[in-house]
């Protein structure tokens, strides 16, 4: 069964920080769903609807090489009519303008930089979203 | 072909070419023979001798010159003429085509080698350019490996002790804590010199009260550990004058004055820091931050405000500086309107770093209306002005 809370996918590579949020988001009564490959992460979200998307933008390819994959993650959800109105929250260490627009321009939700952020402020944010989504859905 | 008329196709060799200028010696200023190796010339004279010659033994001869002969001798002279004629016209003309064709062969393959050595000369300049940032890169990523792994180090060095038990988890916590604070800040020094490196950061002046800023972090710095614990005294000059409002970026200027008293504090063993004001004619204010450190040597103060620069007596004092933060703090000055120098009598006999700013007389701020920069929002909610702005 569906949390209440919200079920939240979270696209990343770094194994720790999965386990922070896992734990943490868990804890508070949220559904958690992760992966770090992308192909993966397309079926998920198609497939497990989630609430909410927190999406890490430089995810290495399974070859190890670094790539900016969660542009093309972010493209391919906001082209498929299944998954283009989940919001997707931009959840990276990139802090430039630039990355900034770039996510607005591409559909997301919300950007949010991983390294001044404490995982409950992450919470409350993905909260916000949810619910701001949910009155939209209402309508 | 060129011109005829165009000076420099004219034969200067041949006095012909220079005196007449109509058919059939036209041509001739295509020739570059000279007047005697003229073979038309040569014909003309050697015909008009050889008819003279015949005329007048058949005259001795036969008594009488018949007007037969004479009409052959003459046609037979006007048919050759226009023969030769013609192909002496052809065989200038293909000569000097020749000479031009060689000419603009000369011209290009000239203009070929200039346009080879400018390259050549370019692609030098660039190669020397793209190598002096191949070792900038390999200085940075030293420096940031060095930087990185010294506060990891520590943090792993109490966790470990922790996880042992053998150190209290309170005690260890504070430890923890800085050490990733220290991280934070020089990934952000590393970020802030690379922005200000290439101009692409923004300043956004506005009315500072410089002695605000100054207060405050007085105060701050006053609680430091390291300053509690050398008994440093910190303080503000009053001046007599009132202190003039600056026209700055008041974040980015707060945080240089914040570096040059963090400075003062880690270079000075006992004594000192001073911050006092003076005005610069009527356009600029000057803030000088005055220690009794360590100073600075003249060898030092060379490369003082250059990128990852670490001063002799640095490295003692304060070996966990990433080099970066005058390099940053002059950046910002310059980028306000002002500038920043630093005067010592040499090393231990303290030191005085200064810097102005411009005085606020009613500019005009130049991104008035323009969006204001969301770097430092941590959380940005799309389509939600009131987080954004």
């Amino acid at each position: 069964m569906k949390s209440k809370k919200g079920r939240i996918l979270l696209v990343e590579d770094e194994s720790q920080l999965v386990d922070i949020y896992h734990d943490f988001l868990e804890m508070n009564g949220y559904d958690f769903l992760s992966t770090n490959n992308i192909q993966e992460a397309l079926q998920l979200t198609e497939f497990e609807q989630p609430d909410l998307v927190l999406l890490d933008i430089i995810i290495p390819k399974p070859e190890n090489t670094i790539a900016e994959q969660g542009w093309e993650y972010l493209a391919a959800v906001k082209k498929n009519s299944q998954t283009k109105d989940i919001p997707i929250v931009v959840f990276t260490n990139l802090e430039t303008h630039r990355d900034r627009v770039k996510s607005e321009k591409m559909g997301a939700a919300a950007y949010i930089f991983k390294r001044d952020c404490t995982p409950r402020e992450v919470m409350e944010t993905i909260a916000e979203i949810i619910k701001k989504d949910r009155e939209r859905k209402k309508k | 072909m060129p011109k005829i008329e165009k000076p420099d196709c004219i034969n200067k060799n041949c006095w012909l070419a220079k005196t007449l200028n109509h058919s059939p010696y036209s041509r001739c200023q295509y020739c570059e023979l000279k007047f005697q190796q003229c073979l038309f010339l040569h014909y003309q004279i050697i015909s008009l001798i050889l008819i003279t010659f015949f005329l007048a033994l058949f005259f001795v001869v036969e008594g009488k010159i018949s007007e037969l002969v004479i009409i052959c001798i003459f046609t037979l002279v006007i048919v050759y003429g226009y023969f030769l004629n013609k192909s002496t016209d052809k065989i200038i003309k293909a000569n000097f085509a020749q000479r031009e064709a060689k000419l603009a062969l000369e011209k290009l393959t000239e203009k070929l080698e200039e346009r080879v050595d400018e390259q050549t000369k370019d692609i030098g300049e660039k190669n020397k350019y793209l190598q002096e940032l191949l070792n900038m890169k390999t200085d940075f990523l030293r420096v940031v490996n060095h930087q990185l792994n010294t506060p990891l180090a520590v943090m792993k060095g109490y966790f470990s002790m922790m996880e042992e038990g053998s150190y209290p988890p309170d005690k260890a916590r504070p430890a923890i804590k800085g050490g990733l604070e220290r991280i934070s800040s020089t990934v952000s020094d590393f970020w802030d010199a690379y922005e200000l490196e290439g101009e692409r950061m923004k300043m956004e002046p506005k009315k500072t009260d410089i002695a605000e800023i100054v207060n405050a972090l007085i105060a701050e710095k006053q609680n430091l550990q390291l300053a509690r614990e050398r008994k440093l005294k910190i303080e503000v000059q009053k001046p007599e004058f009132e202190i003039p409002l600056a026209w700055c970026d008041c974040k980015k200027t707060a945080h240089v004055i914040s570096n040059l008293l963090d400075n003062a504090v880690y270079y000075t063993r006992q004594g000192s820091v001073t911050v006092f004001y003076e005005l610069i004619g009527k356009n600029y204010l000057k803030v000088n931050i005055k220690d009794t450190g360590s100073g600075v040597s003249d060898q030092d103060k060379k490369k003082l405000f250059q990128k990852f620069s670490r001063g002799k007596n640095a490295t003692d004092l304060r070996p966990d500086g990433s080099g970066l933060g005058l390099f940053i703090a002059k950046k910002i000055i310059e980028g306000n309107g002002g500038e920043m120098v630093c005067v010592s009598a040499g090393a231990n006999k303290g030191s005085t770093f200064s810097f102005t700013l411009p005085i606020y007389k009613n500019q005009k701020s130049t991104s008035e209306g323009e969006k204001p920069a969301t770097r430092e929002e941590k959380i940005v909610i799309f389509g939600k002005p009131s987080r954004q702005k």
